[in-house]
């Protein structure tokens, strides 16, 4: 009896499995960085806002390999913001949706991930360490000192032997990043305002 | 920034050795310690005008054969402490409090040295040209030979280019012009508490990268943020692409008069 049942079982999951259109299977509904939570129930949305899609009614949002549309409105339960505009570019959301049309999705309820805190000690560096560090050279010490602000801060000062990449612009700048991965890295920028 | 910028490189590029000083540069400044400008932000002092004063640490001879343009010569090889009490008698109370001194001699240990001294006894600022004479030479700027000058001169702007004061700015804001766009580079986390310019683009610096594409280029541009940096790195950004009529706002959000910021309000 219970084989049979067994049996019965996977021929109904094969049978859903090849009706499914095979559209929604390219469809990535879970972005990479969120699989190690998150898993999809085939409803839910969990990426990243694509920057400047924001507008009162629509706004995309980036799952890797797939961008979605999505709609909202008044009806929408919209966690703790009124507008998409609210969100940053790049944003973790998750999206709960029903299908409107070919390329749109509704959301029915819509939420962002809080920013987690970086701010933990060993990811630290003191000033006197820093100067220590840089009675070397870059090259004896194998270190690279990064001066994370903007250019027209960096040129009119900057620490000893500091490289400067800016960090809104890294993509662009990230060939001044060292070939070993293993290089000892010291960031700063204007600390505390 | 730093925080931001650790993040990306530990968790997006793969470093595994990453860590900011918390401090930041300010801190490291104020504990005395070595600071260094660029070729290129001396040249944009002379070109711009704006105050400096530029000092000569290399013998006397030296100096005549060769020197950058405005410098004053205080031979500091072998008396350095001499020079520095020199110097600081030339300078009148404003300069030492405000002026933006940069030294340069072929001996990095003795520029660091007389400007270590001269920040612990006498004056706020000091910096060191990165390379001294050489750096310079090698980015293709010019040099003098002859008699230095032998008075300290402390003239021009104390703004940096493309710089739009409070004022000018309100009145742009109050009524902005068909052929202006003000751009607000804030995040949305900030601006939705004080509110937005009505009108206003909003394009949070974060990804300018990627979106400085959006800001039209036949218009006339005001970038303006919290306190006036990230306005100025967008202005940066911005001219780099090509941009001509771009100014940004040198002031506190703070400052601004009531009326000019809108709660509730969202950007173009």
């Amino acid at each position: 009896m219970k084989r049979r049942f067994q049996k019965k079982a996977l021929l109904l999951a094969a049978a859903i499995l090849l009706t499914a259109p095979p559209a929604m299977a390219a469809k990535n509904l879970v972005a990479k960085n969120c699989t190690s939570c998150h898993q999809s129930d085939g409803s839910t949305i969990w990426g990243t806002i694509v920057p400047g899609s924001q507008t009162d009614n629509t706004v995309k949002v980036s799952t890797g390999s797939y961008v979605w549309k999505i709609r909202y409105d008044k009806k929408s339960s919209l966690d703790s913001f009124s507008n998409a505009r609210e969100l940053r570019d790049e944003k973790a959301v998750s999206v709960e949706f029903s299908p409107v049309g070919n390329d749109w999705v509704y959301a029915d309820e819509m939420s962002y991930k809080p920013g987690y805190h970086f701010h933990t000690l060993d990811h630290f560096i003191t000033i006197s360490e820093v100067g220590q560090a840089l009675k070397e050279t870059p090259e004896q010490g194998h270190y690279m000192i990064v001066d994370a602000r903007g250019y027209d801060n960096f040129i009119e000062g900057h620490l000893p032997h500091a490289v400067n990449i800016p960090y809104y612009r890294l993509e662009k700048f990230k060939d001044r990043l060292p070939a070993d991965k293993n290089t000892r890295i010291m960031a700063y920028c204007r600390g505390f305002t | 920034m730093s925080p931001h910028f650790t993040r990306v490189v530990k968790e997006v590029y793969g470093y595994k050795n990453v860590k900011y000083m918390v401090a930041g540069h300010k801190t490291w400044q104020e504990g005395i310690n070595a600071y260094y400008t660029e070729p290129e932000f001396l040249k944009m002092t002379q070109d711009e005008n704006i105050a400096h004063i530029l000092v000569d640490l290399r013998s006397p001879e030296k100096a005549a054969k060769e020197h950058i343009k405005g410098a004053v010569n205080f031979p500091a090889d072998d008396n350095l402490v001499d020079a520095a009490e020199k110097l600081s008698d030339t300078l009148s109370k404003k300069q030492k409090k405000k002026a933006r001194i940069i030294y340069y001699s072929d001996d990095r240990e003795v520029a660091e040295q007389m400007m270590r001294t001269m920040r612990a006894n006498y004056v706020k600022n000091g910096y060191i040209l990165n390379g001294g004479i050489k750096a310079w030479k090698a980015k293709g700027y010019a040099t003098e030979s002859g008699p230095l000058a032998t008075k300290i001169s402390y003239e021009g702007k104390t703004t940096l280019p493309g710089a739009m004061s409070i004022p000018d700015f309100e009145k742009i804001a109050r009524a902005t012009p068909a052929d202006t766009v003000i751009v607000d580079v804030r995040a949305p986390s900030e601006w939705t508490k004080t509110g937005i310019v009505p009108g206003a683009m909003t394009i949070p610096i974060d990804t300018m990268d990627k979106r400085w594409k959006e800001v039209p280029r036949d218009k006339k541009i005001v970038v303006h943020c919290a306190a006036g940096n990230r306005a100025l790195q967008v202005w940066r950004i911005l001219t780099d692409e090509g941009y001509t009529n771009v100014r940004w706002v040198d002031g506190k959000v703070a400052k601004f008069s009531k009326g000019i910021l809108r709660k509730g309000i969202y950007g173009k």
